[in-house]
């Protein structure tokens, strides 16, 4: 009796879990990802606040850190934190400025490997690109009570050392990333939640700049 | 006569929430007994500057556990201290080679033996590797064999 009851709940807990979870079909998940694209095209530029947090695994503790974010479609994006560290990552094109308390490095992108594939996970992670490059990554779509999410698994090797996946979650109407979720082969999470966008205002050139 | 189900679901409502305590149990020791240090990191070695955070847990032992990331989040490498000993692990691709493992668990065994004690007038040097305080509160560790200068900054806001 025990057994079966101990069964019973196990099934309970399970099922809980992954109610109202639903994995798209290939023609559904076409229709969603044609919406976001929609949605991404006509997009020219958008600016917001963002909450970064950590869970470390090692630590059992999450280091957390805040700042703002400006992206002018198709490769100018400004990506600042505030809290509790000041830093600045700016791609303008094939440039990549990195600016902290101490250091100010500008790095070519179209030279740096690591740095282009940075400034690429950022880039395509706020805008919802990676969806269309799947040869990186394997994309499925998920449906929560009408909330839809992407789930990237890495194709290639070099993410595949980095990432388990990256899971990409979507406002209501699929026109903006909310929260962007990546689980470290090492287990620990980075989740990186996007607040008070705002789309297509004008945004000043000099926060691009490079130099 | 056929046994109540009740019995069994009380002991087995038990048992998950003696697990979830357990679960729980490690979390709670950490927020008792160690204390949460977090800096700003920059290491500088052949005109080649990386910046990034360090965060670490010493408990009341001495043990150390800790983790250096970028501003992005995006591990550089995992490291703890026990008893004397030093280990890193989980170290990023560019840097996972032997003999680089080895310099930077070498350095780290100096930093996490020292970084807590260091003080405005009394500098460590244990043979290559020196430690000063500077006046604007950074801590520096300058690698003489391999060039290497690290400077710890103190986050006042915690994460």
């Amino acid at each position: 009796m025990m057994k079966r009851v101990t069964f019973l709940l196990i099934s309970l807990f399970i099922g809980v879990s992954v109610m109202g979870q639903t994995k798209l079909n290939a023609q559904q998940q076409e229709q969603v990802l044609q919406k976001i694209n929609v949605a991404t095209a006509s997009m020219k530029t958008m600016q917001c606040d963002f909450v970064q947090t950590k869970k470390i695994k090692l630590m059992k503790k999450e280091m957390v850190s805040s700042g703002v974010m400006y992206y002018d479609s198709p490769n100018k994006l400004r990506w600042q934190y505030n809290k509790p560290y000041v830093y600045v990552f700016v791609l303008n094109k094939e440039k990549v400025s990195l600016k902290s308390s101490k250091t100010t490095q500008t790095i070519d992108v179209k030279e740096n490997k690591m740095f282009r594939q940075l400034s690429n996970i950022i880039l395509n992670s706020v805008t919802g690109g990676h969806l269309k490059s799947s040869a990186e990554f394997e994309v499925e779509i998920w449906n929560s009570n009408n909330i839809y999410s992407a789930l990237l698994i890495p194709k290639k090797k070099e993410l595949k050392k980095l990432y388990k996946s990256i899971e990409i979650s979507f406002n209501a109407s699929l026109t903006m990333v909310e929260t962007v979720k990546m689980v470290e082969t090492t287990g620990d999470i980075t989740s990186v939640t996007l607040k008070n966008a705002k789309v297509n205002l004008p945004i000043r050139e000099s926060l691009f700049n490079v130099n | 006569m056929q046994k109540s189900i009740f019995p069994s679901v009380r002991a087995c409502l038990t048992l998950i929430s003696f697990a979830l305590l357990l679960n729980a149990l490690p979390c709670m020791a950490q927020k008792a007994d160690s204390i949460p240090e977090e800096y700003g990191i920059l290491i500088n070695a052949k005109d080649r500057e990386i910046s990034g955070l360090c965060v670490m847990d010493r408990s009341n032992e001495g043990n150390i556990v800790g983790t250096i990331v970028n501003e992005f989040g995006i591990k550089i490498f995992d490291f703890s201290y026990s008893h004397n000993k030093t280990r890193i692990q989980n170290v990023i691709a560019p840097l996972d080679r032997w003999y680089l493992r080895r310099i930077i668990r070498k350095d780290m065994h100096f930093i996490l033996e020292n970084i807590s004690n260091i003080t405005y007038d009394h500098d460590v040097v244990t043979g290559m590797r020196s430690m000063k305080k500077k006046t604007n509160g950074d801590v520096e560790i300058y690698n003489r064999r391999y060039k290497i200068i690290y400077t710890f900054t103190k986050l006042k806001t915690a994460l």
